[in-house]
């Protein structure tokens, strides 16, 4: 994949955000770890951890968070930042972290591209598909009597909007 | 009362028991629902990630269409709801986002003025519709049975964007028990079904599933409602494949949405509400 940002704009991001990151630790985060306790996906993946994820960025391993599978483990259900005392949010971090990823061409999972390509093509993240019912057998949306999905009207013109937005946030 | 109806992506491409109950059961209560033409994907799952300022150019162009109808939004997925709020606050809050926002949506004639609000089915059944009303709707009680209720977890995360459910969630609760059914208690009601990364690491998303249906197995109850696309696809066709990589087959447990589960009380045959599509052995809460 092409990335948006080089390797220097990533240390320098990288910096900021383990700054950042730091202050809230001398500050405020005592790695208490009520994050960790109640993240529902710690709890079942080995090597999942968000309090030694915020200590990783404070630490300034960015490089290594950003190669690794961690970041794209979360499942942004928010009981971090709901559990957290100090109102610190360690899905924020690794939303900020995966965009970092994204963006200067770090490794990602392809799904999201298949949603992107999706919605260029046609307005949603896919098109409507003939669904398995539980017997065997498929049934479509025309079999159910429901309308055709309205898409985004102008499909030509719609792709030239998203192509300009996409741009113009390169450029922000 | 009169919406503007956007049910997002998965219930309009796939899962289309979602769908075809939600439509259903709305309108037998009365509700108008307006197709939005020209609609499109929220931004949420497509581009949120490698480009916010798409992901919230596209909530704010569904805002926009919205707004040309007259009408507030109605949606059925707690992702879109969470999108909706959350975009609408970014535009709020950042001239420079509204200004770059502005300019794209002006390319297809759209404007946006922050006019209309928009709901989550949940609202308009317990806040608009309401339970009493809801509850009269009942021609065939639930009685004897006992539901885990899954609210979701953008239901009612994060508090500071008083999301639909607020801190500590009842209204779907609500809303089963007015069919005749019991909600009890079971550990990690409020936990993540894992949907969120289904697409991005499958392996992780199905352990975290198991864990909910193990826990509901565990606790004896006759089946989980949902009432989010995303968590009733994890939940309900999961269960085969969580089957099939750790072979534990008591992980089989009914999984229906909302609007089945009350189009089921209300007396609709299960093909309307598209209970055929459902992955897992739902038949046993209708058979009952």
């Amino acid at each position: 994949m092409s990335s948006d940002i080089n390797e220097i704009e990533v240390r320098f991001i990288s910096r900021m955000l383990t700054r950042l990151v730091g202050e809230m630790n001398a500050t405020v985060c005592e790695q208490c770890g009520k994050c960790s306790s109640a993240c529902p996906v710690s709890k079942e993946i080995e090597g999942f951890n968000p309090r030694q994820l915020i200590a990783k960025v404070a630490l300034g391993k960015i490089d290594e968070l950003l190669r690794g599978d961690a970041i794209w483990t979360c499942t942004a259900c928010l009981k971090c930042k709901e559990r957290c005392p100090e109102d610190i949010s360690p899905y924020d971090v690794i939303l900020i972290l995966r965009n970092l990823a994204y963006r200067a061409g770090y490794s990602y999972p392809a799904g999201y591209d298949d949603f992107i390509k999706g919605v260029k093509e046609s307005g949603f993240i896919s098109k409507p598909q003939a669904v398995r019912i539980r017997d065997d057998g498929k049934i479509s949306r025309g079999d159910l009597g429901l309308p055709e999905v309205s898409g985004p009207g102008d499909l030509a013109l719609f792709k030239v909007v998203i192509q300009g937005i996409i741009k113009a946030g390169r450029e922000i | 009362m009169k919406y503007a109806f956007y049910p997002g992506c998965l219930s309009q491409t796939e899962q289309f028991g979602c769908l075809l109950s939600a439509r259903e059961t709305l309108q037998r209560l009365g509700l108008k629902l307006e197709t939005m033409d020209g609609s499109s994907c929220c931004g949420y799952q497509s581009f949120r990630l490698s480009s916010p300022i798409t992901w919230k150019f596209l909530t704010a162009r569904n805002m926009a269409l919205a707004e040309r109808l007259g009408l507030d939004i109605l949606t059925i997925c707690n992702e879109c709801n969470l999108s909706f709020k959350q975009v609408k606050k970014a535009l709020s809050d950042d001239p420079q986002l509204r200004k770059h926002v502005d300019e794209a949506l002006r390319v297809e004639g759209l404007e946006y003025h922050a006019k209309n609000e928009t709901y989550h089915i949940v609202e308009v059944l317990h806040d608009k519709i309401g339970v009493e009303r809801i509850s009269d709707s009942v021609v065939r009680p639930l009685e004897n049975l006992r539901f885990a209720t899954h609210p979701g977890c953008h239901l009612f995360r994060p508090k500071e964007l008083h999301m639909p459910d607020e801190a500590e969630p009842h209204k779907l609760d609500d809303l089963v028990k007015a069919l005749g059914a019991e909600t009890p208690d079971y550990p990690g009601k409020l936990d993540c079904c894992g949907s969120s990364i289904y697409a991005s690491d499958e392996g992780s998303a199905l352990k975290v599933a198991g864990r909910k249906l193990r826990s509901v197995k565990e606790s004896g109850l006759d089946g989980i409602v949902t009432i989010c696309p995303h968590c009733f696809r994890m939940l309900d066709a999961s269960q085969g494949d969580l089957e099939d990589a750790s072979g534990d087959e008591r992980l089989r447990v009914p999984v229906i949405h909302y609007t089945q589960l009350l189009g089921l009380a209300m007396g609709i045959n299960t093909t309307k509400l598209g209970l055929q599509f459902n992955m897992s052995p739902v038949e046993l809460i209708y058979r009952l």
